[in-house]
């Protein structure tokens, strides 16, 4: 006891052996994402955290395909969190529902708005699980800004070449409730550098934004940079940049590929009708290791962390609907009382063709 | 039957599923078993102990509803609202605000090689300010309900502003004349971390209108604050704040932090006093008291060395409740004042590894054991 009178115990000196189930942290303790869940079998493994049911690692074959999160390390920039209930913005945090004006607490203090849901900083509980799957769920309680209360969940598996999520939601409100999701991996091939890699994504609109990137129109995307229809090169691209008006190659909404010819694609159910993309130039490795004592003031990512090496990286987000979407009520899923709804998407590698394989030599 | 846990592939699912494998659920899920309308305090459990009742709900782990007797020791949360004016809510790992949500890791603490500046989410726009922790929006999971205890759990996970993690707890325990609250924490990250906690009941005595209680605080402290309610220093308590003889709650207007005397009184009349807390030497921090004697007090552990007294006029209550919407008197026990990430009062620094707990409680003293007739 101390002289204040509350109870302490001692640090833990002798850390167990690292095991499988621990991931190498001391058995009491908690990575920086939770709980670390591995999954195996069929040449794919993955690395789910509890905290925003994150994707903090995804490999086929021994093949790299997401950014990984170290086992010490805090995602940046929203590396592989999963978003509800609702994906991107709310403009200054703040939306009318039946008239009446909510405010959210306000997360993107730099451009006053609310970002990417209110799962964010959340535990999550694991429901189910297997060698090769796990659903894990959470409770999206009543708050400022948010007169509903949701069960929610996401539940990843592995499929063969890769991954498939389904993110559900029950209205456990006794009003009908708006509803929106996505997800923010970042993809990469292995050890192909970032910027080799060949972007493609099958839209013919994007999502014009103000300098806080809120939406203030959709636009073609014939004749500009961003048109991504054709495929560009990493390097050639500058975006964080909504893509609508998809039209889906047998179920791909998006893809990168490396010079080789290997390739990584986005699948998205008839629901997800958006995509993000975002490029950076500046990604750390592996994720946030510290926290930055050279920050001097509200840093732009709220992370006042440090990382690195710092690197190229390419988040591709599947959207059930585009920014500010409470605001506009575009792409909103709204569910009765006790309704439930559900929606996969997915991530399927495809090696480069074996050399004498291809029919361009039939 | 739809179950929740095992999600079945969307009927137009463009997106391939895997072979249909044995899944093995993971425990029960008081959240997945929630049917529309649930409450909007997430999962409730209910505890008895002898007479006396209390009801707690997952989110934010709240007290909403404390009695005994019969008569109530709290304000009630309703089933379908949010806690009124933040009643019964845990309160950490801070309570309060943090000045502008913005808050110095200071290196004398951190162990790092230069302070850091942090930044908060903006949970209280009005005041500029983040109020009241990271946990006013978390469903506790449950770890223990037995039929007059519940225990509750939470991470605080790293987040904008707080890069640390902490295991939390609280247990409630009903006895036969009160609630014992215990709160335990322990650093499950590789740094050094602040800690501070506090709760928010509002109190009552059984159906007598809150305006006509006496209150009594033994505190001759109260903070200074700001025009946005940040402490700036201390004052000895003036005559309008000055409850140490007892004040009429109805004569009070108070969002004010007092610094509880060390001397205060023990936390009970009975020859017992003292031992209700884990840590020992419980004492006083606050005390409602009716007309006919019968009083509703709130003790604590040293560590509690702050109340908040907050008295608005304009309390909601629900028609049918013991009084209409009006005033009310929330009395919080807190280890440290308002602003104390940046000003450093009362925040505990954990170790890598290292555990807290401390206790406070609410009981109700009976006319017959009224120590000032």
């Amino acid at each position: 006891m101390t002289s204040d009178g509350a109870t302490t115990t001692p640090t833990t000196t002798s850390a167990p052996p690292a095991s499988a189930e621990t991931d190498g942290l001391a058995a009491d303790a908690v990575s920086p994402i939770g709980r670390r869940i591995h999954l195996s079998g069929g040449g794919v493994e993955a690395v789910i955290g509890t905290i925003a049911a994150t994707l903090a690692s995804l490999r086929v074959d021994g093949v790299q395909l997401t950014e990984p999160i170290d086992e010490n390390a805090w995602p940046a920039y929203c590396n592989g969190i999963f978003l509800a209930p609702w994906p991107n913005r709310v403009r200054d945090g703040r939306w009318t529902h039946d008239g009446a004006t909510q405010q959210l607490d306000v997360t993107e203090r730099d451009r006053n708005n609310a970002l990417h849901g209110l799962l964010q900083f959340t535990d999550h509980e694991i429901r189910e699980q297997t060698p090769t799957s796990v659903t894990l769920g959470a409770l999206i309680p009543a708050q400022h800004g948010w007169p509903f209360t949701l069960d929610s969940w996401v539940r990843y598996e592995l499929v063969p070449g890769g991954l498939r999520a389904t993110h559900g939601v029950r209205n456990l409100s006794g009003v009908t409730a708006p509803y929106a999701t996505g997800v923010h991996p970042y993809l990469r091939l292995g050890d192909v550098p970032v910027r080799e890699l060949r972007v493609t994504v099958p839209a013919a609109s994007y999502v014009e934004v103000d300098d806080r990137l809120n939406p203030i129109g959709v636009k073609p995307v014939d004749g500009t940079p961003v048109d991504l229809r054709a495929g560009r090169l990493f390097s050639d691209l500058d975006l964080d940049t909504a893509y609508a008006d998809l039209s889906p190659v047998d179920g791909a909404t998006a893809w990168i590929e490396a010079p080789d010819g290997s390739r990584l694609t986005l699948l998205q159910d008839p629901d997800w009708r958006w995509v993000q993309v975002f490029t950076t130039a500046i990604f750390p490795a592996g994720g946030w290791t510290a926290v930055d004592p050279a920050t001097s003031g509200p840093d732009v990512e709220g992370s006042g962390y440090l990382g690195g090496p710092l690197g190229d990286a390419i988040a591709i987000e599947p959207m059930t609907a585009p920014p500010d979407a409470l605001n506009s009520g575009e792409g909103l899923i709204h569910l009765q009382p006790g309704a439930e709804w559900s929606g996969s998407w997915a991530l399927r590698y495809t090696p480069a063709p074996a050399a004498g394989s291809s029919t361009d030599l039939a | 039957m739809t179950d929740a846990r095992v999600p079945s592939p969307h009927p137009d699912s463009a997106v391939p599923a895997a072979a249909a494998a044995t899944s093995a659920l993971v425990g029960a899920s008081p959240v997945a078993a929630l049917t529309a309308p649930a409450p909007l305090s997430g999962p409730r459990f209910e505890l008895r102990s002898g007479d006396a009742r209390a009801v707690i709900g997952s989110v934010a782990a709240v007290l909403c509803e404390l009695e005994v007797d019969g008569q109530a020791l709290t304000e009630t949360v309703p089933i379908d609202g949010l806690p009124p004016q933040g009643c019964g809510i845990v309160l950490a790992p801070w309570p309060n605000r943090v000045r502008g949500a913005r808050w110095t890791l200071r290196a004398a603490d951190s162990g790092a090689a230069a302070d850091a500046e942090l930044e908060l989410d903006l949970t209280d726009p009005k005041w500029n300010a983040a109020s009241h922790g990271l946990l006013r929006n978390t469903a506790y999971r449950l770890v223990a309900h037995t039929p007059s205890t519940v225990e509750l759990a939470a991470l605080i996970p790293p987040q904008h502003g707080w890069p640390f993690r902490l295991e939390t707890r609280v247990r409630y325990a009903l006895e036969p004349d009160g609630l014992v609250v215990t709160h335990h924490v322990t650093n499950a990250g590789a740094t050094r971390a602040p800690w501070a906690v506090g709760a928010h009941p509002y109190l009552r005595v059984g159906g007598t209108p809150v305006a006509d209680l006496e209150l009594r605080v033994p505190a001759g402290v109260a903070l200074e604050v700001d025009a946005t309610l940040i402490p700036v220093g201390a004052r000895t308590v003036g005559a309008e704040e000055d409850l140490r003889e007892g004040r009429r709650v109805g004569d009070l207007d108070l969002n004010t932090a007092f610094a509880v005397d060390a001397a205060g009184g023990p936390a009970a009349d009975d020859d017992d006093a003292g031992s209700r807390g884990d840590a020992g030497d419980a004492r006083e921090i606050a005390r409602l008291t009716a007309p006919d004697g019968a009083a509703t007090q709130l003790w604590g552990d040293p560590p509690f060395r702050w109340v908040q007294v907050f008295t608005p006029g304009d309390f909601p209550r629900p028609l049918g409740g013991p009084e209409p919407t009006g005033k009310a008197v929330a009395l919080e026990p807190m280890t440290a004042p308002a602003n104390a990430l940046n000003s450093g009062e009362g925040l505990v620094w954990l170790e890598p590894g290292a555990s807290w707990s401390a206790s406070w409680g609410i009981r109700r003293i009976a006319a017959a054991e009224k120590r000032h007739p």
